[in-house]
């Protein structure tokens, strides 16, 4: 139980725990958070004292980073994703919902019981499940505002018994008669699979066969969670899509025998009677049934190449022996003095060049977002000089709407881990880190689980599988700041220091972590060279277009029929992820853009849907790659909103560093808001783009060079929606201070929407026509969705 | 050793030079806002840009290496609008004014704040001086101005303005030696200049020209030189006052010649022949066409007496510079921020630093000029000469309002450490203070906290400034490009 009373013995144990070092900054301060909620000004007056750490530098970072608070919260803090699709998908309703419900006051963001903290958080990676939120660990998905005070209701019910029940644990021979496979990723548990996977074990136990439970890491098809495979042996297998816990009866009755009579009685009784008593006759079987032949499924999964990630659906993320009976750690034996397997001629030792000539040859270039070729990047740090080098996964993926990074860390924790162990002996490089956000703590779990296992086994210490090569990981947890995803930002915050960028040269790879030489890569470049070694560079190149090679893992999300995680060769175009991985769009609307590479990124409008997914066709239409978001809008999104949206993210996530972000950023929005709120002169749309000019020319950074993105590709694909708030109107009726509601003669008189409406403006007229009063109305759309005859109308 | 060109000249620069210091080599000046040779950069103003042609690139120079053949420019029409772009930002959150809006609105720009401050510490004669260098008839405006510069005082939002015009009347009136109100006369130049026209803006130029040395002669239509000022009553203006201060002027030597018109009882064409600048200062159509001559200058008329001081001395300073074979001075108007107004929730915060206690919730004193001047608030900029941002918003014409609808941060109470004053308003977050606090060991010093846009610069953990420049104070005023960080009792103006 966390506690808000001061201690100074807290401090100091806390403090011995962690070290004195001034790299210890952000560990320090996650410490103080977690045990007294905030960082109580007494806490950090004595940090000063007992640390090498300066005031200065502790305040700084401690202001700095979004994790930190100075002011105590609630018991609980309940985290409601703004991410891109949870945006699109109403995450500002839930937002209100949430004060509303909890009574905040203006300015207040916790309610006076002191229970809840109510949080806006970038992304919490559950784009799928949008509208997510996040109360402590539990994640909600597919929120609605209306529904919030049930959630809190719940959550504060389940408090008790959240402790998450540990895997079974199967002894002896595995491949028995088969096994059930449960995701069990973040999107997964927050969709309940977590819950399905404890029914599945109970009824398991009531069943005659010895079939296993397996968590596997994530299967992409993040639309269906969550999902269950029942896999038996000389049978083809059978997939389960959005099951919930109540559903696992059913399902396992129908593919194995019960084990007692008794028990068949009881479950049998028990089963009718809650069909009575509730009345649902559902058909759990053809509702959840679905079949990876299935055309859809089929549609899904043809297109794509898993090669990050490699074994999805089908890996447990924790098993060792598993990852290397599937050739995992056989490019890292490659790489290390070991004895080399029989086999064909990809079978040689890889010395440190040869690894970087294998990357050079595959074309591989960084996954992160700006494309930097990665074999240049491990020849540039194994050539600096220096006696110290490091190793770093950037896996502080803070772009709203992407979840690649995530997945990976907690699907593939190996994979990674073994392109960071080959990296560091191409580069040199004895120690290395895996920067995490904070908001992943099952990625962190995962990682730090993964790792254990591999010192255990000795794939990570002082002598690597015998072969002298030293090297060790350890995770750092990000402390919340998008620009983190810059390099020298990142370095900076590892040392202990505010996250602002530093103009390169020098590189990292010359002089990066305290002045070493550091090679920094994304997670999801690591979980690719494994594969490269493995199966050769030819084999990758062999994937993709003339410059990007190989496949990329993508996050679709938005408004399209099947999100997911999906992994697609370069040179895909957006047109086969969007119909035909995708769906198409949701509900029948009109595709109109795609939001590729998050803030940094631009939308690609529909007459640009043959663009291929590589990093300069996508550069070219005015996007960028990014880490790989991409979230689908449809024809009710206004492109202005679009903007503010990320213009705001970027405006918020600025260091604050160089005058074009710091205060360009803040100017543009200004003028993005007026438009939005039908304020705006004709001549702000000129101010507006030599704006983002001046910003993305002389910003110091990256997350200054890409802000203006988002404003200059809309702006180019949809000049007429920006010159339609200057006159004041929003063509897709989203900008609230734009639109007004009102109800027309085909109003039926069924009151649905005036009782639903939350503030009032409809007056409850049963048969009669009903009207809205615009002075109460909030513009919040309750009445159109409710509406069953369509009266509603949207001007 | 890297050889580099930057704006065609070739330099070698020493081995780990910027690109900023080897410029400097070649004798360019780069602005910069938040660099201080001897500390590492903070590559934060981004006024340094410039652009390597070889690689198309544009970069900060202050933290970019000198390298072998990099092909600097450092002027282009791009960088130079970037640069004011910059600057246009940063002052779209700057919160202060540059001039107090007194001294800026007074079109012959009397320096009231630093007249107000000479008068409060006792010295009435040196005000006086002040007073009639700039308006070179005080005791008359005294009487006659119509006062735009109180209606600026920010004096007037907490209680009344102050008694501007009063003061200067009263301080040319009440000097003991009226004559010690006249500055050193230049060592005569040996030019001759005819003045047309003895209004107040002849008068003017006069006086200023024969202040810089050169022999003027002032033609006057009618019998008494004054123009409109003639035709007011005695209560308007006591004929007496004007005598005396025209008398004055002539005091300097310049020769007077009254009841002759140019064109009527002299010819123009013999002054153009005689004089080596004429300066016209009357109203007379026919002599336009003179106005094509080289050594021939005109000043407007105004109607209101002392834009037509501050015309005349404008005009005589053109003069001035031609007589001494200067060109032409660009009439570019030096950058003055501006607060506005003092806003009501801001009061308090304002005032903490600038108002007397003793004066609180005094109104205007008509009958004790010293107690008058100490209700003064002094709203001129600590550093109205080596502010680095205003240099380079003048030099690069940057406009504060830029930007529209922008909502200026509200003023916050100054911090104060002895000598030393903290204005949170003026802080453009170049870094400097938190590295200088950093590097030379204070135990507080200044933070950096919030990021963003939000990012401010304060005392570490709640302390006092004082804790906080236990060392540095003098580094950090030295070092602030603003007025962020100033010395509070020191002008910067001579008085």
């Amino acid at each position: 139980m966390p506690q808000t009373e001061f201690c100074i013995a807290d401090v100091d144990r806390l403090v011995a725990e962690i070290g004195h070092g001034k790299e210890a900054v952000i560990p320090i301060l996650h410490a103080l958070q977690d045990r007294f909620r905030y960082l109580p000004d007494a806490a950090l007056a004595r940090v000063c004292e007992i640390t090498d750490i300066t005031p200065a530098t502790l305040e700084g970072v401690a202001t700095f980073f979004t994790r930190f608070r100075r002011r105590p919260m609630g018991e609980h803090t309940v985290r409601v994703c703004d991410g891109t699709a949870c945006h699109v998908k109403g995450a500002p309703a839930v937002f209100d919902a949430f004060a509303k419900t909890l009574e905040l006051g203006q300015g207040e963001d916790t309610d006076r019981h002191g229970r809840f903290t109510v949080q806006r958080v970038a992304c919490l990676g559950c784009c799928t499940l949008a509208p997510a939120v996040q109360i402590d660990h539990v994640t909600y998905g597919h929120v609605q505002p209306e529904k919030v005070s049930h959630l809190l209701e719940d959550f504060l019910s389940g408090e008790a018994d959240r402790k998450v029940r540990p895997l079974k644990h199967y002894a002896g021979d595995t491949a028995s008669a088969g096994e059930i496979r449960v995701g069990l990723g973040s999107c997964c548990i927050a969709g309940g699979s977590d819950k399905v996977r404890v029914a599945l074990e109970d009824v398991l136990e009531t069943v005659d066969a010895s079939v296993r439970v397996k968590r596997v890491s994530c299967v992409g098809m993040c639309h269906q969670t969550p999902l269950l495979e029942v896999r038996l042996p000389g049978r083809p297998p059978s997939l389960y899509a959005k099951v919930q816990a109540e559903d696992v009866g059913e399902i396992v009755r129908r593919h194995f025998a019960p084990l007692k009579r008794s028990v068949r009685m009881r479950t049998g009784i028990g089963n009718w009677l809650e069909r009575l008593y509730t009345g649902d006759h559902r058909d759990v079987l053809d509702r959840h049934g679905i079949d990876v032949r299935d055309r859809p499924v089929a549609a899904f999964l043809s297109k794509q190449q898993r090669l990050a990630t490699e074994y999805c659906g089908e890996i447990d993320p924790a098993d060792l022996d598993e990852y290397l009976r599937l050739r995992g750690f056989e490019a890292l034996s490659r790489c290390l003095r070991e004895p080399v397997p029989p086999g064909g001629a990809l079978n040689e030792r890889l010395d440190p060049e040869a690894i970087i000539g294998a990357l050079r040859a595959s074309g591989l270039r960084g996954r992160g977002g700006a494309g930097f070729p990665t074999a240049r990047k491990w020849d540039a740090v194994r050539g600096a000089a220096g006696e110290r080098k490091y190793v770093i996964c950037n896996g502080d993926e803070g772009d709203p709407g992407a979840f690649m990074d995530r997945m990976i860390l907690e699907s593939y924790p190996f994979r990674v881990i073994e392109g960071m162990i080959i990296a560091s002996i191409a580069v040199g490089a004895h120690e290395g880190f895996l920067y995490i956000r904070a908001e992943y703590p099952l990625a962190i779990a995962r990682i730090e689980e993964a790792l254990r296992i591999c010192e255990a086994a000795g794939y990570l210490g002082d002598d690597i599988r015998g072969s002298g090569h030293a090297f060790r990981l350890r995770v750092v947890e990000g402390a919340g700041a998008f620009v983190c995803g810059e390099e020298t930002a990142l370095l900076a915050a590892m040392e202990g220091r505010r996250a602002t960028p530093s103009i390169r040269p020098p590189y990292p790879a010359v002089e990066g972590l305290h002045g070493s030489p550091t090679l920094v890569n994304n997670t999801e470049t690591f979980a690719l060279v494994p594969w490269i070694l493995r199966h050769g560079a030819a084999a990758f190149a062999a994937f993709g277009t003339a410059q990007s090679r190989g496949t990329k893992v993508f996050s679709l999300a938005g408004k399209v029929s099947r999100g997911g995680l999906i992994e697609v060769p370069m040179g895909t175009t957006i047109r086969e992820i969007v119909e035909d991985i995708g769906g198409g769009v949701q509900g029948g609307k009109q595709f109109k853009a795609v939001q590729v590479g998050g803030p940094s990124g631009g939308c690609i409008p529909a007459a640009l849907i043959d663009t291929p997914v590589d990093y300069e066709a996508l550069t070219a239409a005015g996007a960028m790659m990014g880490s790989g978001g991409l979230v689908v809008l449809d024809e009710t999104d206004c492109m202005v909103e679009m903007t503010r949206y990320f213009l705001s993210f970027t405006q918020l996530e600025s260091c604050g560093k160089c005058t074009p972000c710091r205060v360009g950023t803040k100017r543009m929005l200004e003028i993005v808001e007026r438009l939005c709120e039908g304020k705006a002169e004709p001549g702000d749309l000129a101010e507006l783009e030599t704006l983002a000019r001046v910003v993305k020319e002389n910003s110091l950074c990256g997350l200054g060079k890409t802000a203006p993105n988002p404003v200059l590709t809309t702006m180019r694909y949809f000049r007429e929606e920006f010159e339609a708030h200057a006159e004041g109107r929003c063509p897709a009726g989203k900008c609230k201070r734009l639109i007004t509601y009102s109800i027309t003669g085909d109003c039926i008189g069924c009151t649905k929407c005036a009782v639903n409406c939350p503030s009032g403006a409809i007056a409850f007229r049963p048969y009669e026509q009903h009207e809205i009063d615009p002075a109460k109305c909030t513009r919040c759309n309750g009445c159109a969705e409710i509406c069953p005859v369509d009266a509603v109308k949207v001007e | 050793m890297a050889r580099l060109i930057i704006d065609g000249t070739t330099v070698d620069a020493p081995p780990g030079a910027t690109v900023l210091e080897a410029a400097a080599l070649a004798g360019i000046d780069l602005p910069a806002l938040c660099h201080v040779p001897g500390l590492r950069p903070q590559t934060s103003c981004m006024l340094c840009v410039v652009e390597d042609k070889r690689s198309g690139k544009t970069f900060p120079s202050c933290s970019t290496r000198a390298e072998d053949g990099m092909l600097i420019e450092t002027g282009t029409e791009a960088l130079r609008a970037a640069r004011k772009e910059v600057l246009q930002l940063l002052l779209s959150e700057h919160v202060g004014d540059c001039e107090a809006p007194c001294r800026r609105i007074c079109p012959a720009a009397l320096e009231v704040p630093l007249m107000m401050r000479t008068v409060a510490a006792g010295d009435q004669d040196a005000a006086a001086r002040l007073a009639k260098a700039a308006l070179i008839l005080p005791e008359t405006l005294g009487w006659v101005c119509n006062a735009p510069c109180e209606r600026g005082c920010h004096r007037g939002s907490f209680d009344e303005p102050l008694l501007i015009k009063e003061m200067h009347r009263r301080l040319a009136h009440e000097v003991p030696d009226p004559r010690s109100m006249t500055p050193a006369v230049a060592p005569s130049s040996g030019k001759r200049v005819a003045v047309v026209g003895g209004g107040v803006a002849g008068l003017a130029a006069a006086w200023t020209l024969a202040i810089r040395g050169h022999a003027c002669t002032l033609y006057e239509r009618e019998a008494r030189c004054g123009g409109p000022l003639r035709e007011l009553d005695e209560a308007q203006l006591p004929p007496a006052v004007l005598d005396a201060e025209v008398q004055s002027i002539i005091g300097l030597g310049v020769e007077l010649r009254t009841q002759c018109q140019v064109g009527r009882d002299i010819a123009m064409e013999q002054l153009l022949g005689t004089f080596d600048a004429v300066l016209l200062a009357c109203q007379d159509d026919d002599l336009d066409d003179a106005e094509d001559e080289e050594h021939v200058f005109a000043a407007i008329e105004f109607p209101m007496a002392v834009n037509a001081v501050a015309e005349g001395k404008d005009v005589a300073d053109e003069v001035d510079r031609f007589l001494r074979g200067l060109p032409p001075m660009p009439r570019r108007k030096r950058f003055d921020c501006r607060l506005v107004e003092v806003r009501e929730p801001e009061k308090a915060a304002f005032a903490a630093h600038r108002m007397d206690p003793a004066t609180r919730g005094q109104s205007r004193q008509r009958d004790a000029i010293q107690a008058e001047a100490k209700r003064c608030l002094h709203c001129d900029c600590l550093k109205l000469e080596s502010c680095k941002l205003r240099r380079y918003a003048t030099e690069y014409g940057a406009q504060q309002f830029a930007y529209r609808d922008v909502n200026r941060p509200s003023v916050e109470t100054a911090l104060v450490a002895g000598p030393v004053l903290f204005e949170a308003g003026k802080c453009i977050r170049c870094g400097l203070c938190v590295e200088i606090t950093a590097v030379r060991g204070e135990p507080w010093g200044m933070a950096f906290v919030q990021r963003g846009f939000d990012a401010r610069v304060r005392p570490a953990l709640g302390h006092s400034l004082e804790e906080a420049l236990t060392k540095t104070a003098r580094e950090c005023v030295e070092a602030c490009p603003t007025a962020a960080f100033a010395w509070r009792d020191r002008e910067e103006r001579e008085s």
